[in-house]
């Protein structure tokens, strides 16, 4: 079981999980743990010789019941592959499966917050290759979601509303404009490549979006990975993260705040560079970028035309 | 966290509806049959007791339809 340790200094919690240093790290390819179960061979974490879409939970959690959950998402039995390369129809249904581990997780008396996330890269501390996001169930509402919060405060009301606005009046930085969602690089972009996906409507979660909104969503998720991998023609490594409500208010509760967006936090400043995190990012909190948000989005436009 | 809700209702979906469908694989233990908007849902419990959800849909031709992976290498 995982320890909560409050840091006074930072006003936050640290997760003590030990045992996920014993965590399956980076196995040869025929003994990944997330592909289909082999005929006379042992069973890997699905034992079964095929599947579509698997959720189960994570033999190392960092949290777990009565303290929060850690869920494995696998995409697909193919270990080869990326989000970007499943079929669009595998895409969308990894949008029903995300708004459902929200519904189901966020119903929990001891989940408060449901983020939903793909670590994508040994760059970025991926341990299994295979094709595979996963979600957290956090018991408390994480620093994150609260300075979001804070935003909303800030500007008046909801803040990714308010960007989003911003940034279709300025135009500079759009990547992907579709009915119900859009694409850009944000006008403070802390990550030389960052993206934010967001739901042109005002959608407090996952299970407020319409289907078609869904499919949307993972179309245009689809399209910016694809323009990621193409933009230095390698894969490209990131971190992905699904904001959306806290699930500690009622659902018809005034309070509940949120507005459904998927942001990108690629840590490559150039095809063989890393930005890393060093002594403003973490001795001050302050980003310091090699590369402007306009640049940037110019580059990934064109990446993502090419690779359309 | 004693405070709790029920989740909205989802929109334009019947949701979580015992149906009887579910995916081709069957499982060992606790299966039950499910859909959630156009996913099947089944749910089923590991060995060691943690749990695992197999969600399929229809209009899958198999991953066959899947782009290649990029170039550079495994990496996922």
């Amino acid at each position: 079981m995982s320890e909560l340790r409050f840091n006074e200094l930072r006003g936050e919690q640290v997760v003590y999980a030990i045992d996920r240093q014993d965590r399956t790290f980076l196995p040869a390819r025929e003994h990944c743990p997330l592909d289909p179960t082999r005929l006379g061979e042992p069973p890997t974490e699905i034992p079964f010789a095929a599947f579509q879409i698997a959720v189960f939970d994570n033999r190392f959690p960092a949290f777990q019941a009565p303290g929060g959950a850690a869920e494995v998402v696998v995409y697909t039995d193919r270990h080869d592959g990326s989000f970007a390369t499943l079929s669009p129809q595998r895409a969308q249904a990894l949008m029903w499966v995300w708004r459902h581990r929200y519904q189901e997780l966020g119903a929990r008396p001891d989940v408060e917050y449901v983020m939903i996330f793909e670590n994508r890269g040994v760059e970025v501390g991926v341990t299994l290759h295979h094709p595979h996001g996963q979600i957290y169930g956090y018991p408390f509402v994480p620093p994150v979601a609260t300075l979001e919060l804070a935003a909303d405060e800030r500007v008046g009301g909801c803040a990714p509303c308010a960007l989003l606005a911003r940034e279709l009046g300025d135009a500079q930085r759009i990547l992907i404009e579709r009915d119900g969602v859009v694409a850009y690089v944000p006008h403070a972009a802390r990550w030389a490549y960052e993206a934010h996906v967001v739901m042109r409507e005002h959608r407090a979660s996952l299970l407020d979006c319409e289907p078609d909104e869904l499919r949307e969503l993972s179309q245009v998720l689809q399209a910016l990975v694809r323009g990621y991998d193409e933009l230095f023609e390698r894969p490209f490594p990131y971190v992905m993260v699904v904001h959306q409500a806290s699930t500690c208010e009622p659902a018809d509760s005034p309070a509940r705040r949120g507005h459904v967006h998927v942001e990108f936090y690629p840590p490559l400043r150039t095809a063989e560079k890393l930005k890393f995190l060093a002594g403003s990012e973490q001795g001050a909190g302050t980003f310091i970028s090699d590369t402007l948000p306009e640049e940037s989005a110019v580059a990934l436009r064109e990446a993502i035309a090419r690779a359309a | 966290m004693a405070r709790k809700h029920p989740v909205p209702p989802a929109p334009g979906a019947a949701e979580s509806r015992r149906d009887g469908g579910g995916p081709e694989q069957r499982g060992r233990q606790g299966e039950t049959g499910e859909r959630f908007g156009p996913v099947a849902v089944a749910r089923l419990r590991k060995d060691d007791g943690r749990a695992l959800i197999l969600y399929s849909h229809d209009e899958d031709a198999g991953d066959a339809t899947d782009r290649p992976p990029a170039t550079g290498g495994e990496q996922a």
